[in-house]
């Protein structure tokens, strides 16, 4: 029969023997999933840094000697840029993606094994030509992580000599990463998955994965283009971006380029990428609330919709990043009707998520905690969007700490903690120890109450005009100490966030030593990766035979069944196993 | 503008559609194992592949195109957009860029018949055309250049460096594989192995179906050129 | 669980009291755009409501379905209807909050007939202003007029522009209670004029005219912020917008320059100048070299226009008048000397022709860490410390060291820059913050030392 070829038929699964073959050169999905996940959290950990030195010139100013105008600006770009793109892309798709397709698809690898390393390593040679940019003269672009022309490339900015050709370079090589790894998500998913799995048998985290992967190989060539015509302004003087200028008393010879070209085709790109690091996170959050709470994630159909409506509509949304760039006003119009309208189906999933936790049977543990925490902060999130996506009410707050609160909260707190819900969900199947409850819910607490501490008075403080990437205020006639105060308290509440994470890496690192070992499935999850023969899984994953799917990926708690689960691999009563 | 919306419109529409079209059952009521047709599609995952990549490659050059259109009306002020006088070379090139195609596809009809042999010949022709394509294109900037005394600053100039060159580097990419593949159709001509000709077959496939794609891209990139 | 249902509604509730109890929300409205402020208003309800129904509901199913001995999730896969009634109902909380915003932003975009206008020039990282004049034209600009004596880039051919007003400092008066239309437009980089208590902003785009408008209805003076990062000078791109009733505000235009004459400002003679300058060469020395002793900074290798500007600075007392500045006082009466217009340019012409050596340094710091501090003064005064006109930086490099030091102290307390209508002062007085230490100080100017 035709798909069991498809899905089992010849495929000469790379054997490795030594130890770099499994563990440095490795072709095998979970381990390169693991090395991306260590790199984007390793690199992760430095924007964290840089984000602590930027509240603390913000909190206390006139304080710190050692950060300068020139180094704060700095902080911010490098601090922006590796967390959108190098941690938090990174980590969704060529963690998460690269660990949970192949499992929960019931393959034994991505379809192409060899790519697959190969964009790992790739992924790793753009991280360090982008940290490289610490270390040349001029140091690291200043430009913000949105890198607008002309002044990115001239000279009242900070790296504009080699800082950016290093970031546009960094860029460049992690769209390659990042098209080698897509491509194999997308055949994967489409190609690999095992007799009885269609697509809406497939559970959410694949759904949100795979949309936001086909979003990334649409949207990243944008960026790609603005790159490229980027780097050649800066490099042999072309005119793409570049009007004539006169810059620091000097003419810059330049004539006629455009800098709102770049605006769009930046945003272009950055609307969708921003659904590239949601997606994956609304699809794994409903399979955490929907396991921990023993019930299937409520309008699973419409879930799905949901994701791919958002994924499409995503792609008409991109000016409201500029509707004060001195565009065409017209096109607010436009822009602020389809904001509003993506607004639907995002609310449509909120209401679902909280309808699963609805007469469900609801778990303590830290994934829980951490999947519910999601909801309230992604709440609050998705609601403050509303506000600057309406034209209107974007033009007080643009450019304020209201747009540093919301972007943080959903991009920042909430995705961050589905991270969190998911590496302690998957803890287990990963590496075969049950994390340290203790050290979880202290990190938990700390980590959701710290973060609200930080974004929520920062909504109001722009709400009053204070205007976001400034190194300093100075006395304004409008902004009271109090206000002064609040900037202290949440450098404060950053520091101690921060520190909070210390738990989280103890935690990892101690339970992976010493932790409780772990059943195979402690969590009675339906999913196929948690119906592995072994745990951690091998090489190969499922042993001589393929498992067979029967069923879809929310089978909890059946009327009428003894357990509160069934598996996607068990049969049905009274037929033979196929498998 | 308008050519980023519809592009993106379309795109919209098309994984709109392409999902839709699962979404009508109830996956909670159908158990036991489904029927074959409703799984996945039937063609090879490197055929998917290839054909997501060059969606991709569609979507990179739609956007530099955008990018073409925007900044030639102007955009942002001064219309400083002097047309670019065509360099001959170009017909010829293209010429040359359709043989190519052409070559490949009498090499992919033979080899599907499993006449390797008679095939591999037009396979390593296909490929030396595009190396004539890729000199003349090198040829024409030259041309570009000295027919206006013409440098980066020119944005008509520059763009039309820049859009042949990504279209060239993309060519190159296609080279490399051809090369490769090249090596084997010699090597294996007189295999009985079945796997081994299959995947021959395979790969002469996804290299005609990319060169086509190209050629595709390249007629729209020069239809673009000339229409300014 | 109990104790997550618990935290959820207590963060409800604190977020709610943090709301209504906040004293950081909208600065008072200065202008005619309250229609923004009811959208925001709007808004805050809509999704005010979601916030509080969802959460508590959250928090109520947390505390209801904890899982318990006994209990048993239901199972229900979908409910149409259930989802259908909520996309209708979110539907109209959509459409109740765009509805107002698209109508108030076609206000925006509308800008009224009887509305005057002005232009704000933004470059790194000050203001400059012109006024239409008397033809209620303004005339042809382009950034290659730019120049020392033209700052705005005016077309000196134009003749619609000759009557042009021009402000070249960041201060602009407007009459209340008349619309203007804000016509903005950028010299070098993406630039953005904010002015809070207006409502409404627009980015500044080089090469193309941007726009906003307002009608101002209530005196007072107002900042104005740049809000598009443009350079490592952003946050210290100040500016004022002062609203007169009418009488106030005509006095002031009767007294602003049209690009006539600034073009027609007397030319320097040098050789006259000599002899000016022999008041000022009793403390500053013959040659401008400068006299530690009489605390009288080297003048020679200063640019002309920066001896004007501290000149006319002294002379309208945004310099000199400050608690703490001892010096300045002396300065003040001498400025007047010199006070008339030729006398002055001749002056400034005279200076220019003395010949700049190297003085000899008094201060001593740790020039490494100072190239490392130096690095933000460079933005505006040059890698090598020549001074830039673009950015008002006057030249550092070849200048008396004890100066500086003094200079950069005044700047930090506030001695120097803190006059309102000194914006370039009060710029220097933000960034001078960066050196914290005394040390600090020292360091950087031990550095500018090196320079040549």
């Amino acid at each position: 029969m035709a798909y069991v070829a498809i899905a089992d038929r010849d495929h000469h699964l790379h054997d490795p023997q030594t130890f770099i073959e499994k563990y440095i050169w490795s072709q095998d999905h979970k381990v390169i999933a693991i090395q991306y996940g260590s790199v984007a959290i390793g690199v992760g950990l430095v924007a964290l840094v840089l984000s602590l030195l930027m509240r603390l010139q913000i909190g206390f100013p006139d304080t710190f000697s050692f950060i300068t105008p020139y180094n704060y600006y700095q902080f911010v770009t490098m601090h922006g840029m590796i967390m959108v793109i190098y941690l938090l892309t990174a980590l969704f798709l060529g963690g998460f993606g690269n660990y949970l397709i192949p499992l929960m698809c019931g393959a034994r690898d991505m379809v192409f094994p060899y790519m697959n390393m190969l964009s790992f390593w790739v992924y790793l040679v753009s991280v360090i030509v982008l940290l490289a940019s610490f270390f040349v003269p001029g140091g690291p672009t200043g430009a913000g992580w949105t890198l607008y022309p002309p002044q990115t490339v001239l000279e009242g900015t900070p790296g504009s000599d080699w800082g950016i050709v290093l970031m546009l370079a960094s860029l460049a090589i992690f769209i390659v990463a990042f098209t080698m790894g897509g491509l194999n998500y997308v055949t994967t998913v489409l190609q690999a998955r095992c007799r009885g799995m269609t697509l809406m048998r497939m559970p959410l985290s694949v759904w949100g994965i795979f949309v936001a992967t086909i979003l990334g190989l649409l949207a990243f060539p944008a960026l790609l283009v603005a790159a490229i015509m980027m780097l050649l302004d800066r490099l042999i003087g072309t005119s793409f971006f570049m009007p004539a200028l006169m810059s620091l008393g000097d003419i810059n010879g330049t004539e006629g380029g455009s800098p709102i070209l770049f605006q769009h085709l930046f945003w272009f790109f950055g609307h969708p990428e921003v659904y590239i690091v949601a997606l994956p996170a609304f699809g794994i959050v409903s399979d955490l609330l929907s396991t921990h709470a023993r019930k299937n994630i409520f309008g699973y159909r419409m879930m799905v919709w949901a994701i791919v409506a958002i994924g499409a509509l995503s792609f008409v949304v991109w000016a409201h990043h500029m509707y004060v760039s001195g565009m065409n006003p017209y096109f607010g119009f436009f822009f602020a009707t389809t904001t509003l309208i993506i607004a639907i189906p995002t609310a449509i999933k909120v209401y679902n998520w909280v309808l699963t936790l609805w007469r469900g049977d609801i778990q303590i543990n830290i994934p829980n905690l951490f999947a519910i925490g999601f909801i309230f902060t992604f709440v609050h999130g998705g609601l403050t969007g509303l506000f600057l996506g309406n034209v209107t009410v974007d033009l007080p707050l643009s450019d304020t700490y209201f747009v540093i609160g919301h972007f943080h909260m959903v991009m920042g707190v909430s995705p961050v903690m589905v991270l969190f819900g998911a590496i302690y969900h998957w803890f287990p199947k990963l590496t075969g120890k049950m994390p340290n409850e203790l050290l979880g819910r202290i990190h938990f607490w700390m980590t959701f109450l710290g973060t609200y501490a930080i974004y929520l008075p920062m909504h109001y403080i722009g709400i009053l005009g204070m205007p976001r990437r400034y190194y300093a205020y100075g006395t304004t006639d409008f902004i009271p100490e109090s206000a002064h105060a609040v900037n202290e308290a949440i450098t404060i509440a950053a520091i101690v966030v921060a520190t909070a994470q210390v738990i989280f890496l103890i935690n990892v690192f101690y339970s992976l030593r010493k932790g409780k070992t772990a059943p195979d499935n402690p969590w009675g999850a339906t999913t196929l990766e948690w119906q592995t023969p072994q745990t951690p899984p091998v090489h190969g994953n499922w042993g001589p035979k393929l498992p067979v799917v029967y069923r879809w990926a929310y089978d909890y708690s059946v009327p009428g069944e003894a357990k509160d689960f069934i598996p996607q691999n068990e049969p049905p009563k009274g037929h033979s196993s196929l498998a | 503008m308008m050519t980023a919306m519809v592009i993106a419109m379309l795109t919209a529409i098309t994984v709109w559609w392409l999902l839709i079209q699962r979404l009508k059952d109830k996956p909670w009521m159908t158990q036991g194992v489904v029927p074959t047709s409703q799984e996945g599609l039937t063609s090879s995952a490197p055929k998917v592949a290839l054909w997501a990549f060059l969606i991709v490659v569609a979507s990179l050059f739609g956007i530099f195109a955008s990018a073409y259109t925007l900044r030639m009306q102007g955009h942002g002020g001064l219309a400083t957009w002097q047309p670019l006088q065509e360099p001959s070379v170009l017909w010829i090139n293209t010429l040359v860029l359709v043989f190519a195609s052409g070559a490949m596809q009498i090499a992919r009809n033979r080899i599907d018949q499993d006449n390797i042999a008679g095939g591999r010949g037009y396979f390593f022709g296909a490929g030396l055309l595009t190396l004539v394509f890729l000199a003349g294109q090198v040829l024409a900037w030259q041309q570009a250049q000295a027919n206006g005394n013409l440098g980066p600053s020119n944005p008509a100039f520059a763009f039309f460096v820049l859009l042949t060159a990504v279209h060239g580097l993309h060519m190159l990419g296609g080279l490399l594989v051809l090369g490769r593949t090249t090596v084997r159709l010699w090597r294996n001509a007189g295999t009985t192995n079945v796997v081994s000709r299959s995947k021959l077959r395979l790969s002469v496939e996804l290299c005609t179906t990319y060169w086509h794609w190209l050629l595709l891209v390249w007629l729209g990139l020069f239809a673009l050129l000339l229409s300014t | 669980m109990v104790a997550l249902a618990v935290v959820l509604v207590l963060l409800v509730i604190g977020s709610l009291y943090f709301h209504f109890a906040s004293p950081w929300y909208f600065t008072p409205l200065a202008s005619n755009w309250s229609t923004i402020d009811f959208t925001v208003d709007v808004t805050f309800w809509v999704c005010g409501i979601v916030f509080v129904a969802v959460n508590l509901f959250t928090a109520y199913c947390v505390w209801k379905f904890r899982a318990r001995k006994g209990n048993k999730a239901h199972y229900e896969p979908e409910s149409t209807k259930l989802e259908v009634a909520l996309t209708v109902f979110t539907t109209i909380g959509v459409a109740a909050m765009l509805t107002p915003g698209l109508f108030v932003w076609a206000e925006f975009v509308n800008v009224p007939e009887n509305a005057r206008e002005f232009e704000a020039i933004g470059k790194q990282w000050h203001w400059g202003f012109r006024l239409p004049g008397e033809d209620n034209v303004f005339g042809a600009s382009d950034v290659r007029h730019q120049s020392v004596d033209n700052p705005l880039g005016v077309d000196p051919e134009d003749a619609r522009g000759q009557d042009d007003i021009i402000i070249a400092r960041p201060i602009l008066h407007l009459p209340v209670d008349q619309p203007y239309k804000a016509l903005l437009r950028s010299t070098d980089v993406l630039h953005n004029f904010t002015v809070p208590q207006f409502r409404v902003k627009m980015d500044l785009v080089p090469g193309m005219v941007t726009y906003q408008w307002f009608t101002p209805t209530v005196p007072g003076t107002y900042e104005i912020l740049c809000e598009e990062l443009c350079g490592a000078g952003h946050f210290a791109m100040r500016g004022k917008v002062v609203v007169d009733e009418p009488a106030a505000y005509q006095t002031w235009l009767a007294n602003q320059p049209t690009f006539a004459e600034t073009q027609s400002e007397p030319v320097g003679d040098a050789a006259a100048g000599a002899a000016n300058y022999a008041v000022c060469s009793a403390c500053h020395g013959p040659q401008g070299e400068g006299n530690q002793t009489l605390n009288a900074p080297k003048l020679a290798g200063l640019d002309g226009w920066y001896i004007r500007r501290q000149l006319l600075n002294y002379q309208q007392q945004l310099r000199g008048t400050a608690m703490g500045d001892t010096f300045g006082p002396q300065m003040a009466p001498m400025s007047q000397v010199v006070a008339a217009p030729a006398v002055r340019e001749n002056v400034i012409a005279y200076i220019e022709t003395l010949p700049s050596t190297q003085p000899t340094p008094t201060v001593t710091g740790d020039a490494e860490r100072g190239r490392a501090l130096y690095q933000t003064c460079s933005v505006c005064h040059g890698e090598s410390g020549a001074g830039r006109w673009g950015t008002n930086a006057p030249r550092l490099a070849g200048m008396n060291d004890w100066y500086l030091e003094r200079q950069l102290q005044y700047f930090k307390d506030g001695v120097r820059g803190s006059h309102p209508d000194d914006i370039y002062g009060d710029q220097m007085g933000l960034v001078a913050n960066v050196l914290v230490a005394d040390s600090a100080i020292k360091d950087v100017v031990a550095y500018i030392n090196t320079l040549r």
